[in-house]
């Protein structure tokens, strides 16, 4: 009886560990807004970024589990950049108008250049990656000690725990995102 | 006529109105009030006055607030400050709220520059972003 207990409850534990993994427990938080379609359409602004940028876009595109796919187009509404902004305190700002239907009308993702000029490439596509993901309709999320979610809000995603693409738990993200949007 | 007034109240039911809103990155996450204190230039407690300006840098709002300095804590004797913050009238930033006129906040501040070698500018930004602005 004891025993046929015990097996239940290592049972779920493994079954826990499995689906989260260490430290993974689902974290992911959405924005009120989103795209109506999953194929998303974005034009490069980033210049001098814009080998960084395509590293991002390529790990969400290419990570498992993904539901959208982002794709180069002229005039889009959805605009990459790399602009000084000064020290604000914020490496990345991303820009986001939203209409009565939840849905997003403009979206901007910007590198603050006062900052990612000082960062190596590893750290730059962290950072984009990040920004890509609230464009993709993912809030902030997420706490250290590491892992954390490409969604974590600070810098220390790269530079303390080493996340350069998105995780298993922003890809949940997405996935809900398009799960809600199709629902509507 | 109740096909007109359907049509008429369809018509009369407002447009979906844009909202705006702001995610911002910590390029520095601040990890408690002494690595705070330690990385700002001054740090103050003071009340938002109604005086702010606003401005957009490549599509990005910002606004520039004046604050009065009723005690500094650390840093050079000021008795205003202007701080700049991302945001504006009618934008949502989550992370790090815009002052509001007749507030009384404890602020800790780092000099606003676009460069090191920039000529000051006279602002201030709040140390690690929402972490440095605490309502008082």
């Amino acid at each position: 009886m004891v025993s046929s207990f015990l097996v239940r409850l290592v049972s779920v534990a493994v079954l826990f560990v499995a689906t989260a993994g260490p430290g993974q427990a689902r974290a992911y938080t959405l924005e009120a807004c989103a795209w109506a379609g999953t194929s998303i359409a974005y034009t490069d602004q980033s210049g001098a970024y814009a080998g960084t940028t395509e590293r991002a876009v390529a790990d969400w595109n290419g990570v498992r589990g993904s539901p959208v796919r982002l794709y180069a187009a002229n005039g889009a509404a959805l605009t990459f950049q790399a602009r000084n902004f000064g020290r604000s305190g914020y490496d990345g700002i991303t820009v986001m108008s939203c209409d009565g239907a939840g849905h997003f009308v403009h979206v901007t993702s910007s590198y603050n250049t006062y900052y990612a000029d000082r960062y190596g490439s590893a750290a730059r596509e962290s950072l984009f990656g990040h920004e890509i993901g609230h464009a993709l309709g993912l809030a902030h999320t997420g706490a250290l000690p590491c892992p954390v979610p490409i969604m974590y809000h600070g810098s220390d995603r790269y530079f303390s725990c080493g996340e350069v693409g998105p995780q298993p738990d922003d890809v949940a993200g997405v996935q809900a995102v398009v799960h809600r949007v199709q629902g509507r | 006529m109740a096909a007109g007034s359907a049509a008429l109240a369809l018509c009369a039911r407002p447009a979906p109105v844009a909202t705006e809103r702001i995610v911002t990155t910590d390029a520095r996450p601040a990890a408690g009030v002494a690595e705070l204190t330690a990385e700002s230039d001054l740090v103050v407690r003071g009340v938002a006055t109604g005086r702010r300006r606003s401005e957009r840098v490549a599509g990005v709002p910002f606004v520039v607030t004046e604050v009065r300095v009723t005690r500094v804590l650390a840093g050079p004797a000021v008795d205003m400050v202007w701080v700049r913050q991302v945001g504006g009238p009618g934008v949502e930033t989550p992370d790090a709220p815009v002052l509001v006129a007749g507030h009384g906040y404890l602020l800790y501040l780092q000099r606003f520059a676009y460069g090191p070698g920039d000529r000051p500018s006279g602002q201030y930004v709040t140390t690690g972003g929402g972490a440095g602005v605490v309502a008082a």
